[in-house]
């Protein structure tokens, strides 16, 4: 018997805690390129942010594997544990920096990019005319920017759609920092076990134990399902929208 | 007297700027300490980082190369690009052309459910349908893998390329008798040239960075060069994978070295592709 309720807790913790960071840091990026930055800056920010995006996320497993894991450790996990013990999200020790709290920051961190790219397309799109009626009115550039957001608040909805999918499938990150350990745990600083970690850490045994085969085809059959729900969800948004994601 | 409305609009500001310095900061470092710490590898090693093999456990510097990942990398990339070009040439046009047409839909749907495909799904796939036949892993099963990943991506970002042409040249070379082979290879490819090449370069980029794909297919073979494509052989990005994994300072250390490769690679790639997109009409 094999069940894969754990990787599933896995994965569904790891989204739903990675996606939030994504967006409180990528949103204020969009209005930091578009508004606030001028001439040259703000193409050079386009530029860094579009090269960011695109870096293979093999490269993000390596640092975070390399040294940010252990700073995260020392300089967010830990802390968190101290001040915030009564919450149990928060109430186990962090033993090592491969666990699932690291693994959600690190995919946070090589999401952020992306999703920035993805909401300063459809921002840019916004019509002159509308902002220069915003303008018109008297309102600071602030208020201007937190009413271009809610313009636009479908292709950020389809941004986090594709966002969720890129987070879920993400191979080589999760399986180098997840910890990939069977465990069902309240706290996010325990080591656990994602669908793709499951996949990845446990192909070479499938030889050895008859049943895991169909396991792991069963786990990908389940990946590809919620992927593929959430881009035909993404895609059916932008048709809406008439925005164009690229990458 | 400072109004309520003024207090919000700095806290917004304050808030914008603090996350948004966070952010770049942490972009900054991911780049800054690639660069650092691939270079302490990179000028330990000299020219032996292009062409030697990864370092045993048994030494006691980081020393050797990526010799064999990279040439894995080249090649088998490569043969999916090669592939997949000219299949999104003519299927991307074909769909720009019928445009609105039942079937053309069903192909557009058919690619774009293999562009939600998780990466490593596509390497069980074709563990399945190809290595288990061939009875063997192989640089051509890796090629396989990361073609499945390049087309649906080609084909999207030529489809935009051949959408954007306007209307009136197809007209004109249409009303001069061409024919649809025609059109395509002597009005469409002349004027979408840059957009072409800049897609291909991104693609290319893209399939050089994937890990996953090729995982099970290729079989990380990492000391010795391919000979032939039905030998096993590995990629830069599994490469780092296996080093990464590896419970020996010294490997683990050198895969820098291989961090570096890798971003140079790419950085090229990308600045290629911002550069031709430069000369578009």
């Amino acid at each position: 018997m094999y069940g894969l309720l754990t990787p599933l807790l896995g994965s569904l913790l790891v989204s739903t805690m990675a996606i939030p960071i994504v967006l409180i840091f990528s949103i204020p990026l969009v209005i930091v390129i578009v508004e606030y930055a001028r001439g040259p800056l703000s193409r050079i920010l386009d530029v860094i942010v579009d090269l960011t995006a695109g870096l293979p996320t093999i490269i993000f497993a390596y640092i975070g594997l390399a040294f940010l894991s252990n700073w995260l450790k020392y300089w967010v996990e830990k802390p968190l544990n101290r001040l915030l013990n009564f919450i149990p999200l928060f109430s186990c020790k962090p033993l090592t920096g491969q666990n699932i709290g690291t693994a959600a920051l690190i995919l946070a961190i090589s999401t952020v990019p992306f999703t920035t790219a993805l909401i300063r397309e459809a921002y840019k799109m916004i019509p002159h005319s509308m902002v220069e009626a915003l303008y018109s009115v008297g309102l600071y550039k602030e208020e201007v920017a937190y009413m271009k957001i809610s313009m636009i608040k479908t292709a950020i909805v389809s941004a986090i759609l594709f966002s969720t999918s890129r987070v879920l499938t993400e191979t080589t990150i999760v399986s180098l920092l997840a910890g990939n350990q069977f465990i069902i745990s309240s706290c996010i600083f325990t080591p656990m076990i994602t669908i793709p970690s499951l996949i990845v850490n446990n192909f070479g045994y499938s030889t050895i134990y008859p049943l895991l085969d169909s396991v792991l085809f069963t786990s990908a059959l389940i990946l590809y399902a919620i992927s593929l729900a959430l881009n035909f969800a993404g895609l059916y948004l932008n048709k809406r929208l008439e925005v164009i994601a690229g990458g | 007297m400072v109004s309520l409305r003024f207090i919000k609009v700095l806290a917004i500001r304050l808030t914008v700027a603090t996350l948004s310095i966070i952010s770049l900061a942490v972009i900054l470092l991911i780049h800054v300490s690639i660069l650092v710490n691939g270079l302490r590898i990179a000028l330990l090693n000299g020219f032996n980082l292009l062409t030697g093999t990864p370092p045993l456990p048994t030494e006691s510097k980081p020393l050797g190369g990526v010799g064999p990942s990279l040439v894995g990398s080249l090649l088998t990339s490569g043969l999916a690009i090669l592939i997949s070009t000219p299949v999104s040439i003519i299927l991307g046009f074909f769909l720009v052309e019928h445009r609105g047409s039942k079937f053309v839909g069903f192909v557009r749907a058919a690619f774009q459910s293999l562009y939600g495909l998780p990466t490593i799904t596509i390497s069980l796939i074709v563990y399945i349908l190809l290595v288990i036949p061939m009875r063997t892993q192989s640089l051509l099963a890796g090629s396989i893998s990361l073609l499945i990943v390049a087309l649906p991506m080609e084909l999207t970002y030529f489809e935009n390329v051949f959408s954007n042409i306007p209307l009136t040249y197809k007209e004109a070379g249409y009303s001069i008798g061409l024919d649809r082979l025609g059109l395509l290879t002597r009005v469409v490819l002349g004027i979408s040239k840059s957009g072409l090449a800049s897609a291909l370069t991104l693609t290319l980029a893209r399939v050089m960075g994937e890990t996953a794909p090729v995982l099970f297919t290729i079989g990380n073979a990492l000391t010795s060069y391919p000979t032939s494509l039905f030998q096993p052989s590995s990629t830069i990005t599994t490469l780092i994978f296996m080093l990464a994994s590896s419970p020996f300072q010294v490997q683990f250390d050198f895969a820098w070295g291989a961090v570096l490769t890798l971003y140079l690679i790419y950085l090229f790639l990308f600045t290629a592709s911002k550069l031709v997109r430069g000369v578009e009409l």
